[in-house]
């Protein structure tokens, strides 16, 4: 169950596949009145475009326009797809997912408690290489950079590790 | 995601890929093993028909370039093996736009993660499906 300072209903969700183990959505208010996000799941692959769902229905609820939505659902399923594919070794696990706005960003934080993620070790794909001499392996990352204004990674030997990542609002209809 | 086939006449016979839905890393499979079928019967050249897929992810890339590597007659790295399988495809070939495969109708949030990672330089990409088939 995901920690945090979070009023309003909790609601067990259902899965149409089964496959979801736990999931659990908690949306409530922040300190400043504002909606927030969390969720609680063992994520798959199969469970990426439900992710991808709530995430969109979430931020829409915080006002973002279309571009800042696709931008975020973009960069949450290629960061659950890497927690799934390598933290977890393809197994999937547990991810806890938060998804909260100011007036000025959104800030989007998924923890997991797989293997210690180091992106220094992935290469940076060279999108000007020809087709077939690319490292498609950095892709994800290289699109998690681009479509967010801050992407940083801590790992804690306790607390698994953190995805922080933020996009600025602009105008306030990012 | 779903994926139909259809085949069309322009001056050459012209495979073309209807996907609909999302593709991701749970589905970008699917669209490999259907390009495949498709080429082990006698497919030279495909068209994807993207105007009804609404969602792609990096992963879609991956099926992408797996499908040109393809029908230039090569075989692509087998992505069960993970993404690291397409380092070891790296060769020094100098390539441009891929005779085989084109693009047609991505919208717009799948444009744009096509333009991110500059893969419209490598795959040609058509606002008409007849335009595409006719291209070849």
């Amino acid at each position: 169950m995901p920690s945090g300072v979070l009023e309003g209903p909790v609601a067990a969700m259902g899965s149409e596949t089964g496959t979801i183990v736990l999931k659990t959505e908690l949306e409530g208010k922040d300190e400043q009145g504002r909606p927030v996000l969390e969720l609680a799941l063992d994520a798959g692959l199969d469970e990426l475009a439900a992710i991808r769902h709530q995430v969109e229905r979430a931020g829409r609820a915080l006002g973002l326009g279309p571009k800042a939505l696709s931008d975020l659902c973009l960069a949450v399923d290629e960061a659950v797809t890497n927690i799934v594919e390598h933290a977890y070794g393809g197994k999937g696990g547990q991810v806890v997912l938060s998804l909260s706005a100011t007036d000025d960003v959104v800030k989007v934080v998924l923890r997991d408690w797989g293997e210690a993620f180091e992106p220094q070790a992935v290469p940076m794909p060279d999108v000007d290489a020809p087709l077939d001499q690319r490292q498609v392996g950095g892709l994800g990352l290289f699109l998690m950079r681009q479509v967010m204004d801050s992407v940083c990674f801590n790992f804690d030997r306790h607390n698994g590790n953190q995805l922080t990542m933020i996009k600025r609002r602009e105008g306030g209809k990012a | 995601m779903i994926v139909d086939t259809v085949d069309m006449m322009g001056r050459v016979p012209v495979t073309v890929l209807k996907a609909q839905g999302e593709l991701d890393a749970s589905s970008y499979q699917e669209l490999i093993d259907v390009a495949r079928q498709a080429y082990n019967e006698g497919t030279k050249h495909m068209v994807l028909d993207m105007s009804e897929l609404t969602y792609m992810a990096s992963s879609g890339l991956i099926a992408l370039q797996s499908i040109a590597v393809m029908l230039r007659g090569e075989e692509p790295p087998d992505p069960e093996y993970g993404w690291s399988a397409f380092r070891a495809a790296s060769h020094d070939r100098e390539l441009g736009l891929q005779e085989h495969f084109k693009l047609v109708n991505p919208q717009p949030n799948v444009d744009r993660v096509l333009d991110l990672v500059g893969f419209k330089h490598y795959l040609a990409v058509f606002d008409d499906l007849e335009a595409a088939v006719a291209s070849f």
